[in-house]
């Protein structure tokens, strides 16, 4: 598990590479996250949410309420703006592995696994 | 479920699950500390809930779902941090001024505090008795023998003028007080009232010869002096409660001078007296009367105050016009030896009496000072009232001219010292003038206000209005600032023309009697002021009103000698005027009788005659 400013900044990117395939309520995302990563990237849930917030501020997700199941869940989809940073990201994130594993890397897991 | 944490389905069957109470406290504990606005919070809530609830749903027990969470104050901050910055830039920099705009405000709340705490550890110091510092400034007569003021109360005791003497309410005794002349209805009952007292009326004369006054303002009021007022005599202050609730605490205001009254009651014994010895043929009594009317006026003003001023003016009026009066009624029957008694007794007032003193007031508004303001020893000091401080006002107001004055503001003295009040020193402090400050605006305004002397009647006039303009003005601006000055000093603005006048009335009668000496001398009556020079120390009387000789003319109507008056415009001494209703005054009096007849822009004007010898006292009866 990794923690810190690396941990939020890689986390921004895993939340919104998972809400690429489509929309996601909180808790599927802390699951998700935690079990595709293998806990690498599990996000506490007190900062998931605050994550969530300030993507949202960003225009990055937008979220709805759906009432209609048994319990009450808010679901987070990827706005244009959001998909345009996403992919700005990966390609970062391509880089840097790239510049990682020629620098003898080569068990470096990335996002693109997600 | 080891917390007791209520399922209502299985996991992972789609149904509700009741929180357990743990869970509940601690989504409740994150929202609070949130300190959100309410429907966020409720977002906030509704999603922490819904996290919970899904995370029972798969399987979590409720102590590893909290664990799981993470640190609820860290959770707290950010999630308030994350949901501000979903707010929209006005509504985040709106929320921002006010956050900073709370605690500028409490920060200034705490320093206001600070400074009322400080404030508060200043006292204010009451360093001496303004009663017994007036009291110890009159003089003390070493025998009551000495004492005019004893003399002139047993001879108005010996009236059956006590309070309680039953005599006080004879039809003789209102017929004198109404000073009637010898054409009024009451003149015969005043006649008989004098002509019985004559031997009273005799000892009151001699009283007022005393060389000081010695009524013992301040002082322990004696046994006779308290029966011959009586307790009615204290009654006429506001209300008798608030005099009794506050002269405790200012002593000038619970003061009383009942002395005034009575000497007011003297005067028109002895103006009546005078008629009466005039009709009678009787000059050496009426010059006595005259005499003694002066000099009841001079032992008013002992112990300079300003009401006892303005009664000692007064009676000076009353006297003046009395011997005008007679002089043009009744000539002859004063002598020449009478006629110089007169002049000297009209000349006796005293230099300082011809001036505004204020050393009294000065020591009636130190007292409210030092009782106001906190002392730091050096003559300076903050404003610190009591709750007192509105009682005061109100009954200073009540007795002052400070409501006349500023009827356009509403008057708001109470309210600005309620104020004051309920919000503590420092705004006070802060609103009204510091003590040094106020007593040299104090000291500016009373030298100001006592001077006039060597100027005209035209530039005292002129002075008054620009003292009284430039004070309001000082006052209008800044209400609250002068707030002591404004309940003190307003009655002072314009009295220096009252000594004025009341010196200018009394040369008026002097060259009357000069005029009467030139025409027993010459057999006729003098053309101009220069011929009256010689029996004037060598000067040509003067118009103080425009600073030219004293206009004087003859022809059939007779002789009369007048001054231009307030306007200045010369109406050849006409005695026909009457003084129109609208300038204030008593309706009916004659015009030409007046000093001071104030004048409006296109208003009838007046002159101010002097002396116009008829036989007869119609110029002094009011027209009915």
């Amino acid at each position: 598990m990794i923690e810190g400013e690396f941990l939020r900044g890689a986390g921004i990117v895993a939340v919104l590479k998972l809400l690429e395939r489509g929309e996601m309520y909180g808790y599927e995302l802390v699951v998700a996250l935690e079990k595709r990563t293998d806990g690498v990237l599990a996000l506490g849930q007190s900062t998931l949410y605050p994550m969530l917030y300030n993507l949202e501020a960003k225009g990055f997700i937008t979220p709805r309420w759906d009432e209609q199941g048994p319990r009450a869940r808010k679901y987070y989809r990827l706005t244009l703006k959001g998909k345009n940073r996403l992919a700005k990201d990966s390609l970062t994130w391509h880089k840097l592995t790239t510049a990682m594993e020629s620098l003898g890397f080569t068990q470096l897991q990335t996002g693109a696994t997600l | 479920m080891n917390d007791g944490t209520k399922v209502t389905a299985q996991p992972g069957t789609g149904k509700v699950i009741a929180l357990s109470q743990s869970i509940l406290d601690l989504i409740s504990k994150v929202v609070k500390k949130t300190k959100l606005r309410k429907a966020e919070r409720v977002d906030v809530a509704r999603e922490l809930t819904s996290h919970f609830q899904e995370a029972l749903v798969t399987g979590k027990q409720p102590d590893e779902a909290i664990q799981k969470f993470g640190d609820v104050n860290e959770s707290a901050r950010t999630l308030r941090a994350a949901a501000i910055a979903k707010r929209n830039p006005i509504d985040r920099a709106l929320g921002q001024t006010c956050m900073w705009s709370m605690r500028a405000v409490a920060v200034l709340v705490i320093a206001y505090a600070v400074v009322a705490v400080y404030f508060n550890t200043q006292s204010r110091v009451v360093s001496f008795d303004p009663i017994k510092r007036y009291s110890d400034s009159l003089p003390v007569a070493k025998s009551p023998d000495q004492a005019a003021w004893t003399g002139i109360r047993d001879a108005l005791i010996a009236m059956g003028l006590g309070s309680s003497d039953p005599r006080r309410e004879s039809t003789g005794v209102t017929a004198v007080l109404d000073k009637p002349l010898p054409s009024d209805e009451l003149w015969t009952e005043a006649v008989g009232w004098i002509a019985a007292n004559q031997p009273q009326i005799a000892a009151l004369q001699a009283a007022t010869k005393r060389s000081i006054f010695g009524y013992p303002t301040g002082s322990v009021m004696t046994e006779v002096d308290r029966k011959f007022f009586g307790i009615q005599s204290f009654a006429h202050l506001p209300t008798e409660a608030t005099v009794n609730d506050i002269e405790a605490e200012i002593p000038f205001i619970g003061l009383v001078l009942p002395q005034l009254s009575s000497m007011k009651t003297a005067t028109r014994i002895l103006a009546t007296d005078m008629v009466h010895a005039v009709e009678m043929g009787d000059g050496e009594r009426a010059t006595r009367d005259a005499e003694s009317m002066i000099a009841l006026s001079i032992h008013v003003q002992e112990g300079r105050m300003l009401t006892g001023d303005l009664v000692g003016m007064s009676i000076r009026s009353m006297t003046v016009n009395n011997i005008l009066m007679v002089l043009e009624w009744k000539p002859k029957i004063f002598n020449d030896t009478q006629l110089q008694r007169l002049q000297i007794a009209l000349r006796s007032v005293p230099l300082k009496l011809e001036r505004p003193d204020f050393t009294t007031e000065r020591i009636m508004y130190e007292d409210l000072v030092q009782r106001f303001y906190t002392d730091d020893g050096h003559g300076d000091g903050w404003f610190a009232p009591t709750w007192k401080f509105i009682k005061v006002i109100r009954l200073l107001e009540s007795v002052s001219g400070v409501a006349g004055i500023e009827k356009k503001r509403n008057n708001p003295s109470q309210l600005v010292a309620l104020g004051f009040l309920a919000v503590g020193r420092p705004f006070g402090v802060y609103m009204v003038a510091g003590r040094k400050e106020s007593n040299e605006k104090f000291d500016e305004f009373s030298r100001r206000f006592e001077g006039g002397q060597g100027l005209s009647l035209r530039e005292v006039v002129a002075a008054g209005i620009q003292n009284n303009d430039d004070f309001q003005s000082m006052i209008e601006n800044n209400s609250t600032r002068w707030l002591l000055l404004r309940l003190i000093m307003p009655a002072h603005a314009k009295v220096a023309l009252d000594f004025r006048i009341d010196q200018e009335k009394r040369n008026a009668a002097v060259v009357a009697i000069a005029a009467e000496q030139f025409y027993r001398a010459n057999g006729k009556w003098p053309a101009s002021a220069n011929d009256l020079a010689s029996l004037c120390n060598g000067k040509a009387p003067h118009d103080p009103w425009c600073d030219k000789p004293i206009m004087m003319a003859s022809n059939a109507d007779g002789f009369r000698m007048w001054s231009v008056g307030r306007d200045e415009v010369n109406d050849q001494g006409n005695l026909n005027l009457f003084t129109p209703s609208i300038l204030g005054g008593k309706t009916g009096q004659r015009a030409s009788a007046i000093a001071n007849v104030p004048i409006e822009q296109g208003q009838q004007s007046v002159d101010w005659v002097w002396f116009a010898p008829r036989g007869n006292t119609d110029r002094w009866v009011e027209k009915q």
